[in-house]
């Protein structure tokens, strides 16, 4: 039961998340880099995680992180939301988001 | 005062009679306990630190059988096994209770090192773990993993007349956004066989731990007690490769790099201010200029390295 209560629910499309608080993020000769200052770890991303992970200083759901990552890139829209789903899942599991 | 071995004795009895007052990594501290090698200070009015006895625990406290920190925001506490235990909180003080037959020497470096350590990264300085020679108007910092012989690199520069801001801790200041190194302790550690190579003007303070081979050497003469302008910073690595290289980092792996090498930072958890250290080794990071040098497995020369480094610091 306890375990049922912990367990993530499932990110979806209208799911809104933010980055979490104790993330803290620069950029470094056009790099970014992100810190958990919770476990001392620390994370390089992509141009495209980049921009998520900036968009993400404010709620967002992941459909409109969606719109945003279209407008700057030619993507598929299909490609696009699974890729951002998985990117979300991924700092989820390592608590660089929290959905709210 | 010399005992005639050209050895520069600590007091036998951890804390003395009296205060003593130093200056270094631009904090004053009044302290109980007398450190020969901190440069001394006349302090008017409150010292940043202080360093007192106190009881943390009190007779009845069983000490854990290794050393074990603990730490909360502000505050870290650090239980020895058999030397002390030492608090230090808020930036500003450090208790110390020296336990049954705790050794002086033993309890004067965890404070000159851990527990300077604990008042840094409160106050939220950034320390990076590494000796720092001055080189014309400029310094740099030189960091390594342990057994590449920092030290012994350390004082090849020295032998050859340059000066130091300290052999341990590179303590680093933004003074109107110009990145500059804090002089910290005159203090050397190296180990007792290396003895013979030091050629610069030094007066041997005893071991860094009764039954250790290092010893801690005092050298005034060499050292540069204001700041420098920090110019770059150099991570000694040892490769697989057979010729020394320069390898600049650059992004996040020079982030990464520097945050590895800061001072005592896996040791602080939730005691010190991690924003702020974050956002100075970010800015460290995009003004400095960071170069790897790998070295082959068999090491050269310290004089040999040291002259390597020099002329590439002159020509880039």
């Amino acid at each position: 039961m306890q375990k049922e209560e912990k367990a993530m629910k499932p990110i979806t499309l209208d799911t809104i998340v933010k980055k979490s608080e104790d993330i803290f993020t620069g950029t470094i000769d056009d790099e970014m880099v992100a810190m958990s200052i919770a476990n001392g770890k620390y994370y390089q991303l992509n141009k495209t995680g980049s921009i998520i992970l900036s968009l993400l200083e404010n709620p967002h759901s992941i459909r409109e992180l969606c719109e945003t990552i279209q407008c700057h890139y030619r993507v598929d829209g299909g490609v696009c939301r699974e890729d951002i789903l998985e990117f979300i899942n991924e700092m989820a599991t390592l608590n660089m988001i929290s959905v709210i | 005062m010399d005992d005639g071995t050209g050895y520069l004795p600590a007091p036998a009895e951890l804390f003395s009679a009296g205060i003593h007052t130093y200056r270094a990594y631009g904090l004053t501290f009044s302290s109980e306990i007398c450190f020969p090698q901190w440069p001394d200070f006349s302090v008017t009015g409150e010292a940043d630190v202080s360093i007192r006895q106190g009881v943390i625990f009190g007779k009845n406290y069983t000490p854990p059988d290794s050393v074990q920190i603990e730490s909360s925001p502000g505050h870290v506490l650090l239980r020895g096994s058999q030397s002390a235990t030492i608090r230090v909180s808020g930036g500003n003080a450090i208790i110390v209770e020296q336990l049954p037959g705790g050794n002086p020497a033993v309890i004067r470096q965890i404070l000159s090192g851990w527990a300077l350590a604990g008042i840094f990264h409160q106050r939220g300085m950034m320390p990076l773990h590494g000796s720092v020679i001055c080189d014309g108007d400029a310094c740099f910092v030189l960091c390594a993993e342990s057994g590449i012989g920092k030290s012994t690199l350390a004082i090849a520069f020295l032998n050859a007349g340059h000066t130091y801001l300290d052999d341990n801790v590179a303590l680093i200041h933004f003074e109107k956004d110009i990145p500059c190194v804090i002089p910290g302790i005159p203090e050397i550690r190296l180990w007792e066989d290396a003895l013979q190579h030091v050629a610069f003007e030094h007066r041997v303070v005893g071991r860094v731990k009764p039954d250790v081979n290092k010893l801690a050497l005092l050298s005034r003469a060499n050292f540069k007690n204001e700041p420098v302008i920090l110019k770059r910073i150099f991570i000694l690595r040892r490769t697989q490769n057979p010729d020394i290289s320069f390898v600049p980092l650059i992004g996040a792996a020079k982030f990464k790099v520097l945050w590895e090498h800061v001072f005592c930072v896996r040791f602080m958890g939730d005691s010190g201010n991690k924003l702020s250290l974050f956002q100075n080794l970010k800015k460290l990071a995009s003004d400095i200029a960071c170069f790897e040098i790998r070295l082959p497995a068999e090491l050269p020369p310290p004089d040999k390295l040291r002259e390597i480094i020099h002329d590439f610091n002159i020509m880039h």
